[in-house]
């Protein structure tokens, strides 16, 4: 009950039904004034979907017996040969729905029959006739337009068409067509009765709509919400991984010290009083766009929202919540005791990849508060020298000084160049910085795939400049499922034949993910290598499910398959399997002819190292790329 | 005999079946005359609902529903074509095409002192009107 009443106090839920209510109560009481009118559009849009085909077709019989007779009215008033030809002609109009035709013409305001198609009750010609709706014939004499009126004075009539017969610009006569009643004018009985209970049924359907939404919130609530503190629990957390901008907040994992002894000494259930009052403590400190999450049982994870608080805020805040902590006087029955907290924070979170890497850095942190002697907070903090790197390659990523050498791979028989593999270089001064110098440092941060981004730009701009060039880059997996960098691979797939995409193998691959971008490339038309194969985690299974083009074994094991014989069985083996699945190989680290001998005669097609050529600035290669 | 007593009986009752009494009985009582009207109704299928000063025909200035041509009284006829043929006929009550048609002769409403208000008059024709060769001649 007590978490049926948090929920509906704390969610404005009230709000939302009322506020519904009073819309669909306005909506009912709108629609139900206007009934009449939607009754009669209702009715007026059937009327003119039915008379339709009639319409039309009376329309041209018409304009085809006015053509013929230059003076409609008295010629068919004086010669009585005409009138039957003429009413011949209408009959041409009947059918099973209509039970009336006639012509009429009209003299001082008032109207007689010219012609009549009825055999059985024929009017004479010069015959009155007094319509009910004066008014409809008025105006369309008047208008000359044809009018449809419902007929719910006269018995077995429907409705009735009116057309003006108009010659030399004015109405000489008009055409009245009654409509029987028929399956037509049963759906014509649409009553302010029937658009009620439509109406009703509506109300129904959004009621039972809207106690949907609250069950669905309610079941949601019941589910991420800790029913005695009504705080955030870790199923909120799972759920919402990928949704949380983590970059947004400061972290703190937050560990009630020595906790199990409480539950050892007063039970569970005494043991979350305990925690509920802990929790009240930290909740007091936290601001509105804060979040709270109770990570697990006397763990919890505190977001604070960094946009309006400074670093030192935050930790004044830390401070504050530890010593309340620290203060506050803790009761199970007569028992009075105390407790302390220790504190795990990262504040660099906008330095990470995901809400996984922030918390494990938080924890990382909390853990060395607990070993420091708890009743601590202890920030995640990479050192200051590192700091400083990360700030200093960030920048040097951002300039010109990122730059890609190129080292040629060929044919290993006809030496003939197959394309150049981009090796990443940052050129500082006179200093040319290795990826081997840079990449380990940046694992794992966001900076990686922001550099990996910069590659791909810069070798998308010289494949624009050099039409010749055939280029291959390195992307990691990580870089594979990066949107910014498959959207631009996307936008230049009229690249995609001069431009081949290597994966690194040294890190293990979430192949599922993968997968998919490889897929996706590969309908763009790019070619997909392995790079570094058998390096690290080395799937051959997985290998056939990509479905790639090349494999490139790692340099580590060509260079010595000359002297070692598990080298030489691993490449041989290696060159088999792709053979056999249609991959081609690639072997890099080529230093001397001899390997070059082994490896053609493992069928290797493709080559790269010293001994052919060093990966070189783009200024210096062979504009020919021969 | 049996066609005979048809056309007698059931006849009359299909063609004045369907009769918009309300307005038969409105335009009725807004006929005005500086004398009593008193009405007899020779179609005792119509049921005009009493609201009229109904009489015996002996006693009675305006007989409906009435084809008969001897009569020298006023008669409302229930056919166009009995008020075309019978110059006593003041008017005529008949359905045409599903329409409750009420019928009045300008001229032979004032030759016996009869008006109705300009409302009606939508029901008024003359007598040019009702003659086919008078009416053509005057479009």
């Amino acid at each position: 009950m007590q978490n049926k009443f948090i929920f509906f106090n704390n969610n404005k839920i009230y709000y939302y039904i009322f506020l519904s209510y009073i819309a669909l109560f306005i909506f009912v009481i709108y629609s139900y004034q206007n009934i009449g009118f939607y009754e009669a559009k209702l009715k007026n849009s059937l009327l003119d979907k039915s008379i339709g085909m009639v319409d039309d077709t009376s329309s041209n019989i018409i304009a085809k017996i006015v053509k013929k007779n230059s003076d409609f009215v008295q010629l068919n008033l004086k010669n009585k040969e005409i009138r039957i030809e003429n009413e011949n002609t209408l009959s041409l109009l009947n059918n099973q729905d209509i039970r009336s035709l006639y012509v009429l013409f009209v003299s001082n305001d008032k109207y007689f029959f010219l012609l009549d198609i009825d055999k059985k009750n024929h009017s004479d010609v010069n015959e009155p006739f007094i319509p009910e709706n004066t008014d409809v014939f008025i105006d369309v004499v008047k208008n000359q337009k044809k009018r449809v009126f419902l007929q719910d004075k006269i018995n077995n009539l429907s409705f009735t068409l009116v057309k003006p017969i108009i010659q030399k610009d004015k109405t000489v006569a008009i055409l009245v067509i009654d409509y029987s009643e028929n399956r037509l004018s049963s759906l014509l009985n649409v009553s302010v009765e029937f658009l009620t209970y439509l109406l009703f049924t509506i109300l129904g359907l959004l009621f039972t709509f809207i106690c949907y939404i609250i069950y669905a919130k309610y079941s949601k609530y019941k589910l991420y919400y800790n029913p005695l503190t009504n705080t955030l629990n870790r199923i909120y957390l799972t759920d919402n991984y990928e949704k949380i901008d983590f970059q947004q907040y400061y972290l703190a994992l937050i560990d009630i010290d020595m906790f199990k002894r409480i539950n050892n000494l007063y039970g569970q259930k005494n043991g979350d009083k305990v925690i509920t009052s802990v929790i009240k403590i930290i909740y007091s400190h936290v601001e509105k766009n804060d979040m709270f999450i109770q990570y697990s049982g006397e763990e919890f994870l505190l977001f604070i929202e960094n946009k309006n608080r400074t670093e030192e805020e935050f930790k004044n805040l830390l401070e504050d919540i530890r010593m309340s902590i620290e203060k506050a006087s803790f009761s199970i029955g007569l028992d009075k005791f105390s407790l302390t907290i220790s504190v795990g924070a990262l504040l660099d979170t906008y330095m990470e990849k995901s809400l996984q890497d922030v918390i494990h850095k938080a924890d990382t942190a909390l853990y060395k508060a607990k070993h420091g002697g708890r009743n601590a907070i202890r920030y995640f903090d990479i050192s200051q020298t590192t700091k400083l790197y990360r700030e200093k390659l960030k920048e040097m990523i951002e300039s010109e000084k990122l730059v890609c050498y190129y080292q040629a791979i060929r044919n290993l028989e006809t030496t003939e160049l197959h394309h150049y593999e981009a090796l990443l270089r940052i050129e500082d001064g006179d200093n040319v910085i290795f990826p081997d110098k840079i990449l380990p440092d940046l694992e794992d941060s966001y900076l990686y795939t922001h550099l990996s981004k910069r590659v791909v730009d810069y070798n998308i701009e010289k494949l624009r400049q050099d039409s010749k060039i055939k280029i291959s880059i390195n992307l990691s997996a990580d870089d594979l499922i990066n949107d910014a960098i498959l959207s631009t691979l996307t936008h230049n797939s009229d690249l995609s034949n001069r431009l081949l995409i290597e994966i690194l193998e040294n890190k293990s691959i979430d192949y599922q993910k993968v997968e998919l971008s490889i897929q996706k490339l590969k309908l763009l038309g790019y070619k997909i290598c392995i790079d570094d194969f058998g390096s690290g985690y080395s799937n051959l299974n997985h290998l056939l499910n990509l479905s790639i083009d090349y494999l490139k074994i790692d340099g580590s094991i060509i260079k010595e398959i000359h002297h070692d014989k598990r080298a030489y069985s691993i490449v041989k083996t290696f060159a088999l399997f792709c053979k056999q699945n249609n991959i081609e190989v690639i072997a890099e680290f080529i230093d001397n002819q001899d390997v070059v001998n082994i490896l053609k005669g493992f069928g290797v097609k493709y080559g790269q190292g010293w001994y052919f050529s060093k990966a070189v600035p783009y200024a210096e290669l062979d504009k020919e790329h021969k | 005999m049996k066609k005979l007593l048809y056309i007698l009986l059931i006849v009359p009752i299909f063609v004045v079946a369907g009769l918009n009494i309300e307005k038969v009985n409105n335009t009725l009582l807004n006929i005005q005359s500086s004398q009593e009207l008193k009405f007899f109704n020779a179609n005792k299928n119509i049921d005009l609902k009493n609201k009229l000063n109904f009489t015996s025909f002996k006693d009675a200035n305006i007989i409906l529903f009435s084809d008969e041509k001897n009569v020298r009284k006023m008669i409302i006829s229930n056919s166009y074509h009995a008020l075309q043929m019978n110059k006593n006929s003041i008017g005529a009550i008949y359905l045409k095409k599903g329409r409750t048609q009420i019928i009045f002769i300008e001229e032979r409403l004032k030759k016996n002192g009869l008006f109705l208000p300009l409302a009606f008059n939508k029901h008024l024709l003359t007598e040019c009107q009702i003659n086919p060769t008078c009416l053509s001649s005057k479009y």
